[in-house]
């Protein structure tokens, strides 16, 4: 695959990760508010779990979408909530379980989003001691146009 | 030339003259370097199982990763090992993976090891914990200036140990044989426990006995004649690493007395009827055993804790020289020719992790290690399908499907150990894990990595053709 699928590909899982981690959100939030539990302090602000994981899925579709952009800082925001996630998934030992069911789906496709992200960089930076190459992404050297022969007069 | 050729075309490592003996010694003492953590699988899965598990675990679980380290390490006998064949078969993304997990899980475990030497220190002698610290920095600091120093040294180190570490062992395997009353064999599970219970119980800590074949490729770019002298350390390693644990840990069950395997336990330090390996030898040997046995459990985590700053170091050094990491981590020695920046800096991460007590940062560890061998096996076949006429001076006695079928039983096996530790090991392994995409986004970036045409100290080019260093290497063997 080339470093524009890869970037592609790890666009739609970032984005598809989000879209998922807000739909489980809402879902839960309407249907079984007790599926997950567990109160997130972040900055001094208590936020619900299922806030978070609303908030955590925002934050991967504007990574998801960042990455068509710039593959480094879409595949942190993406990887970063990802990390947020699990650090507060297992700060929570009492509902580690549960919580990680509800989470699997956005944490598996946000970490083949970043990893997607990473393989598209693989192809896109020209590596030291490589000639540039024209794929499209790469920015080729300029060629210069064969000189204009005039035609003869008369 | 300009710095950038000269950083690319010149290796500054030091090639050192290995002898095999030594090199079966370097690889013993990464995997195996007694049988100390043993005691903990005997109680939980019962003593038949436990042997059992000893005897056919390696043919599922370390045998194939030591054929594929051999079969790899001989084809690719290039620094940073490991790294290089990943790369040579699936690309810089997950040769970056591959290293990055292995490296950081090694981090760690390093620094584990010393502080389990400590821990029997401490409940011997029982000084404070600025002295244990202060202790744990001297144990760093002496084995990071042997690593320094250069292989040869930290090599004739290494047997220095594992003779302080086998000569007890040896001695209680004799006694225990002798005088030992307990039945090394039943019963074959626990009571009340299933084979699926006692296979989860036991499988983690037997992994982690049976990891390591593949460390000592991070170190080809320092020994004279790789390709062949590490693949056959592997092989000859393999059957005394199986017969070690096996021995042994009959000997400690017999040691215990009848029936007490139920009591045996890795640290026994609060006394009562617990049962290590230096109490079996004081059960069996009297004094003098036990305190042989005693100074062997030191000198096997000192011995681990210099093998794994030897071969954990390394990576770092090769990334930095792939410009995939900062730069200043590929600096060498300009006498000992050692990666003395990559060795220091690993040195000084476990001089901080010995003060603290990690345990959040052991459960990353496992699942980091785990991480990394998968990568390795996948490349090995993809190397096979793709590059099959690579000269290999070490192949697999297998046509490429069966080594395909062959190392599908260590990825299922690492697969599903992963989800069977519980979900604190899988949540905070996976943070471990996602690091590793997140470093190479921010390092790619910032270094660009190499060209594979340009690989430093690379053997082969990517059209399969000997490089100039290559060719000096091959004409060295």
């Amino acid at each position: 695959m080339s470093g524009r699928s890869w970037r592609n590909l790890g666009s739609a899982l970032g984005v598809a990760g989000g879209v998922v981690a807000i739909g489980l959100a809402v879902y839960i939030h309407s249907r079984h508010p007790w599926a997950v539990g567990g109160v997130w302090r972040i900055g001094g602000v208590a936020v619900s779990a299922q806030r978070l994981l609303g908030a955590m899925g925002l934050l991967m579709i504007v990574g998801g979408l960042v990455v068509l952009r710039s593959r480094t800082v879409g595949g942190i925001l993406v990887a970063a909530a990802i990390v947020i996630a699990l650090v507060l998934i297992y700060g929570h030992a009492a509902f580690r379980s549960t919580n990680v069911r509800v989470w699997a789906a956005p944490i598996v496709l946000g970490l083949l989003s970043s990893m997607c992200a990473g393989l598209a960089l693989e192809d896109e930076i020209v590596p030291v001691g490589a000639e540039p190459v024209a794929d499209g992404l790469v920015t080729p050297a300029p060629v210069e146009s064969p000189p204009r022969v005039e035609p003869p007069l008369a | 030339m300009s710095d950038v050729g000269k950083l690319l075309t010149d290796p500054a490592l030091r090639r050192v003259r290995m002898r095999i003996f030594t090199a079966v010694i370097v690889v013993f003492t990464l995997v195996c370097s007694g049988s100390f953590g043993m005691e903990d699988v005997v109680s939980s899965s019962g003593p038949g199982f436990t042997i059992l598990m000893i005897i056919l675990l390696p043919f599922v679980w370390s045998i194939p990763m030591a054929l594929v380290s051999s079969e790899l390490g001989s084809a690719i006998p290039e620094g940073g090992g490991l790294f290089r064949w990943v790369r040579r078969g699936l690309g810089e993304f997950w040769s970056f993976q591959t290293g990055w997990w292995w490296t950081m899980s090694l981090y760690v475990d390093s620094a584990v090891y010393i502080t389990l030497a400590l821990g029997y220190i401490q409940s011997k002698w029982g000084f404070n914990d600025n002295w244990r610290w202060l202790l744990g920095i001297g144990f760093v600091a002496f084995f990071t200036f042997i690593n320094i120093r250069g292989l040869d040294l930290t090599g004739k180190a290494l047997t220095i140990i594992q003779i302080i570490v086998m000569v007890p062992f040896v001695a209680l395997v004799i006694w225990a044989f002798a005088k030992g009353t307990g039945n090394p064999v039943s019963p074959f599970l626990p009571p009340g426990v299933s084979i699926f219970s006692a296979t989860n119980l036991g499988l983690a800590i037997m992994m982690w006995m049976y990891s390591g074949y593949e460390s000592m490729s991070t170190l080809a770019a320092e020994v004279d004649n790789p390709q062949r002298l590490i693949p056959r350390a592997i092989m000859i390693a393999v059957p005394i690493v199986i017969a070690t644990y096996a021995l042994t840990t009959m000997a400690g069950i017999m040691a215990a007395g009848k029936g007490n395997w139920v009591n045996m336990v890795s640290d026994a330090s609060a006394g009562g009827s617990l049962v290590d390996f230096v109490r079996a030898g004081q059960i069996v040997g009297g004094a003098i055993l036990m305190w042989a046995m005693f100074a062997s459990a030191i000198a096997s985590n000192l011995g681990l804790y210099a093998g794994y700053l030897a071969s954990g170091s390394r990576p770092s050094y090769q990334l930095s020289r792939d410009r995939l990491y900062p730069r200043f981590m590929g600096k060498a020695h300009k006498r000992w020719g050692t990666p003395w920046v990559a060795i220091l800096v690993m040195g000084v991460v476990d001089a901080v992790l010995v003060k603290g007590t990690f345990t959040t940062l052991i459960v990353i560890d496992v699942f980091l290690l785990m991480f990394s061998y998968i990568p390795i096996f996948i490349a090995a076949i993809v190397l096979r399908v793709r590059e099959p006429n690579m000269p290999r001076p070490f192949r697999v006695p297998m046509p490429t499907w069966l080594l395909g079928i062959y190392v599908c039983f260590p990825i299922a096996i690492a697969i599903y150990a992963l989800f069977t530790n519980g979900s604190d090991y899988l949540v905070g392994g996976l943070v471990g894990v996602i690091s590793g995409p997140i470093a190479y986004l921010v390092f790619k970036r910032v270094y660009r990595g190499t060209a594979d045409s340009a690989l430093e100290g690379s053997m082969v080019t990517p059209e399969g053709e000997l490089t100039s260093f290559g060719a000096k290497v091959e004409a060295q063997s």
